[in-house]
């Protein structure tokens, strides 16, 4: 019956595999001034809320010295900047922050990895650092310190911790969960293990993967504070402890929003090296994927 | 071409899916083989495949058992089953060996024959249902396989689309003279696409009937003969499968 009706009637219909096939060319790309001006969307409500901050405070009406005006905030800022002293702490949280974070991501890529891929070592490791992710991270402190000394290497474990577990689990629950029909489609190339892991298992579980990484760093950036108010004598973590004790509620606001803008700034910075690896997603139309 | 002997199939939990299996596929030949759903059609093509091995029996290649998937047969999923994360070019070329430049041409003449050149650099997620469905052809035909299996390619496209496709595989099929088979539960795609038809009835899966299709290649839908063979088909699949519930008369 379907073969005799018109073909224009059908298309007209729901049936998604029926328009015309040439006609599901991509859309040209919008201009750069338009995805410039989505993104900026995002500063729009922080900067409100700032606005609105200062215009209540600029009022004093509740007590400055507990909650100082945005620009007070920016003025310690310039200060800490001028006199070379933000930089200092900036650089040596970073620092820490990276250490931390690359020693965590290693380890949690390859016994992600192994686990993912092998039975037998799922079997083996699993249960242990399933256990040991259950400890809070923070309870792992004195010993660090017993172990490591209260300088560096005691922070950059403890960041590290933090960083494991959300990328080791991701990969490793991602790799195991790869569709067992694609990899089929690489057995019937004659794939053996080595490749079936390297062209089917990494690259599907390479957003899983890129979304623990961010998750891991974010922790990285959580644990620094943690860190750093247990004991330094430099960095932002320290600037917290400073303000408390000084008293000074711009200085502790200075540092949070120092830790803010660098915690996004590197997540974006994650996010751009793994973009252009991740644009095969069919991501869906409500978050205006192409 | 392909010999099967006495091919039984156990899983580990016991479930006997496939009992004492018979076949033989000659060079060029397309056979079908419909039963309804759950009777081991799949695991049929999967033994068949190298992807499982039989419980008894042999399967054999060209006279070589088969222990592991061989470059020369290909297979067509019911799904496209593309890599999404890799361009249509790279999906047909999946499963070549050798050097990029040695890959180009093969994926380019199999694109040609689904008719997708121009879709080379498309990703998965942009193309139709059944575009996705040719280029999992042109990644079977890419590396020039001598035996294609095929397990309900059609099944998830809509009427139109699944004729189109039947048919652009009835003229790959002439100008390849490739060995196909064919499972299905769908008896019209088996009576167009095949030149022999087994009935397979569950409980363990078993091969209880054998048709021969002697129609014209082109058209067979509407070829005189084609209502006849598709009611005896449904017949036999039905009469085995519950006995006491069919009224005969
Ligand atoms: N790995 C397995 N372990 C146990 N039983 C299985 C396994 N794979 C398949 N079976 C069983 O074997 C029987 C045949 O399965 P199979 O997938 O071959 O059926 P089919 O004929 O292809 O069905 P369909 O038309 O729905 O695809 C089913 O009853 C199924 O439950
Ligand atoms: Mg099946």
């Amino acid at each position: 019956m379907t073969t005799t009706r018109p073909v224009a009637s059908v298309a007209t219909g729901a049936a998604p595999t029926v328009p015309a096939e040439p006609a599901a060319r991509p859309r040209p790309r919008r201009g750069r001034g338009f995805s410039l001006l989505r993104r900026g969307r995002g500063f729009l409500l922080p900067f409100l809320i700032l606005l609105v901050w200062q215009l209540i405070q600029a009022r004093q009406v509740l007590p400055t010295n507990l909650l100082p005006t945005p620009t007070e905030v920016l003025r310690t800022i310039g200060t800490l900047a001028s006199s070379g002293e933000l930089l200092e702490h900036v650089s040596i949280t970073s620092w820490r922050v990276a250490q931390g974070f690359l020693l965590g991501s290693v380890a949690a890529t390859a016994l992600g990895c192994l686990t993912g891929v092998s039975r037998t070592a799922r079997d083996i490791l699993d249960p242990l650092l399933q256990s040991l992710r259950n400890i809070p991270s923070l309870a792992w402190v004195p010993l660090f310190i017993l172990w490591l000394g209260i300088y560096e290497p005691s922070k950059v474990a403890l960041i590290a911790v933090g960083a494991f577990f959300p990328i080791y689990l991701s990969l490793s629950e991602a790799l195991l969960n790869v569709d067992r029909k694609l990899v089929e489609v690489g057995r019937m190339a004659g794939f053996r293990r080595p490749e079936l892991v390297h062209r089917i298992l990494i690259p599907a579980a390479l957003p899983e993967y890129v979304t623990g990484l961010r998750g891991g760093l974010g922790l990285a950036w959580m644990f620094v504070v943690a860190a750093e108010v247990m004991g330094a004598s430099k960095g932002l973590g320290f600037l917290l402890v400073d303000g408390q004790t000084t008293g000074r509620a711009s200085l502790i606001l200075a540092s949070i929003l120092l830790f803010a803008v660098l915690g996004k700034l590197t997540d974006a910075v994650l996010w751009l090296l793994s973009h252009r690896f991740l644009q095969w997603q069919d991501s869906h139309s409500l978050q205006g994927g192409s | 071409m392909l010999l099967l002997e006495g091919v039984a199939k156990s899983f580990r939990n016991g479930f006997t899916a496939l009992k004492a299996i018979d076949l033989r596929i000659d060079a060029g030949e397309r056979v079908a083989i419909v039963g309804s759903s759950g009777c081991g059609k799949s695991t049929l093509l999967r033994l068949v495949a190298g992807l499982a091995a039989p419980s008894t029996g042999r399967v054999l290649l060209n006279g070589e058992p088969v222990l592991r998937p061989n470059p020369a047969v290909g297979f067509i999923y019911q799904e496209p089953r593309l890599m999404p994360w890799l361009r249509v070019r790279d999906n047909v070329g999946f499963a070549l060996r050798g050097r990029a430049a040695e890959r180009r041409e093969p994926v380019r003449s199999a694109l040609r024959r689904v008719g997708l050149e121009e879709y080379a650099s498309f990703y998965p997620k942009q193309l139709s249902g059944g575009m996705a469905q040719r280029v999992a052809i042109a990644r079977a035909l890419a590396p020039a396989p001598k035996l294609i299996l095929l397990d309900e390619p059609f099944s998830a496209l809509d009427a139109i689309k699944r004729a189109d496709l039947q048919n652009h595989f009835l003229r790959l099929w002439e100008s390849e003279k490739l060995s196909t088979l064919l499972v299905t539960h769908d008896v019209e795609e088996a009576i167009v696409l095949a030149d022999r038809i087994l009935v397979m009835h569950p409980g363990p899966g078993r091969i209880s009937a054998e048709l021969r299709v002697e129609l014209p290649l082109e058209d067979r839908r509407q070829a005189r003969g084609f209502a006849d063979l598709k009611q005896q088909l449904l017949d036999s699949l039905r009469h085995d499968e519950a006995p006491t519930l069919v009224a005969h008369g």
